[in-house]
């Protein structure tokens, strides 16, 4: 094929050499592209009613979701969260809180009011937030950074997108609550 | 008049040719109907007739669509495109899998399309669609957002551009929707 090119015989072998090579790096570092992308993955289990649902999205989707809908769906989340929880926390008491966690680090703060024991705690780069009761516990992590970009400024709206790619260094479980027959794990990982 | 005919000749094979050409480039979608008490319909559509259709229509339908689209889907439409998008790079995978009892949900990437597979074993129903992925992202691209009069902003798509989206790049794309006395197909090729 080469010697319809016009190319030196003594050529030839130095570019299929260099044309390998490229195909090699193309190759690998379209591999390494995809396998390095994190995704957000979501496993809910309920044996009662023999329901099972599974959510995975690379996390550029889901700061694409939370930039354009993430209040809404985090006020909604929060709506139904509260109403099975019976907690009520609004946007300042979430920032109240954050900044009682930044000001003393390692120590515990208690969420919530009341029969509630929901307990929050910094841990090096990340935060904990526990809670334990007959029904149940309920374990999140989350990095540090994560909260700093979602509660840091002072603006009215939290900002979602920015807590969401802030996940994109964050490796494994975020929240895994673990009560009776139901389970539910979200978690980041690869694909 | 041997050359009248000639020439009557060349311009219905041009014409035909010229046809074949528009029908290759534009697609055909071919919808079947089968029904336990009906008889089968099976019809090809050449996509170029809708095509040219939504070229004719007059701009007041679009913008009955515009109001629709603004009010409840707007939103979201926006944040599909851009799910979308994120998902053109990504290899095939489960996105979202649900299990309701004998019940079943599954949205997958396959290849470069988006597959939504659903199973209902109480009325015996299954749902298949095949969407490309490039023609939901082109209908997604027809909306924006805009100042709206309200403190929020709105979400504005155009209808015209939205429709010929999902027509110019349905290539490729299955609905195939079946129950227990009838079974429905749209496949466009």
């Amino acid at each position: 094929m080469l010697n319809h090119l016009r190319i030196p015989p003594h050529a030839r072998p130095r570019l299929l050499g260099a044309a390998l090579l490229a195909a090699l790096l193309a190759v690998t570092g379209s591999a390494a592209a995809q396998t390095d992308t994190p995704w957000l993955h979501v496993q809910v289990e309920d044996e009662s009613d023999r329901t099972k649902v599974e959510v995975n999205l690379p996390l550029a989707a889901v700061e694409a979701i939370s930039d354009r809908m993430g209040r809404e769906a985090l006020a909604d989340a929060m709506g139904h969260a509260d109403d099975s929880r019976e907690t009520n926390l609004e946007t300042e008491e979430l920032r109240a809180l954050w900044k009682a966690l930044r000001a003393d680090p390692g120590a515990w703060v208690s969420v919530g009011d009341g029969d509630e024991n929901l307990r929050a705690r910094m841990d090096g780069d990340e935060v904990r937030i526990t809670t334990t009761d007959e029904d149940g516990s309920l374990n999140i992590r989350f990095p540090t950074a994560v909260g700093d970009a979602l509660f840091g400024s002072d603006a009215e709206e939290l900002d979602f997108a920015g807590a969401v790619r802030r996940l994109a260094d964050h490796e494994g479980d975020l929240v895994v609550v673990d009560g009776g027959d139901g389970r539910v794990r979200v978690w980041i990982g690869p694909q | 008049m041997l050359r009248f005919l000639g020439l009557l000749v060349v311009a219905a094979l041009a014409a035909a040719l010229l046809f074949g050409a528009c029908l290759a480039a534009c697609g055909v979608a071919v919808v079947s109907v089968v029904a336990d008490d009906a008889p089968a319909i099976v019809a090809p559509v050449p996509l170029m007739i809708p095509l040219a259709a939504l070229e004719l229509l007059p701009e007041h339908l679009f913008h009955e669509a515009h109001a629709e689209l603004d009010r409840e889907a707007g939103p979201a439409l926006l944040a599909l495109g851009a799910v979308l998008a994120s998902l053109e790079d990504v290899d095939e995978a489960v996105l979202v899998r649900i299990e309701d009892g004998d019940d079943r949900v599954l949205v997958a990437k396959e290849q470069e399309d988006l597959v939504v597979r659903v199973r209902e074993e109480g009325s015996d129903a299954r749902v298949f669609v095949r969407a490309p992925i490039r023609a939901l992202a082109r209908a997604a691209e027809a909306c924006e957002e805009v100042a709206g009069e309200r403190r929020e902003p709105e979400v504005r798509c155009d209808g015209r551009a939205l429709a010929t989206a999902v027509v110019r790049f349905a290539r490729g794309a299955e609905v195939e929707v079946r129950d227990r006395d009838a079974r429905v197909d749209i496949s466009v090729w």
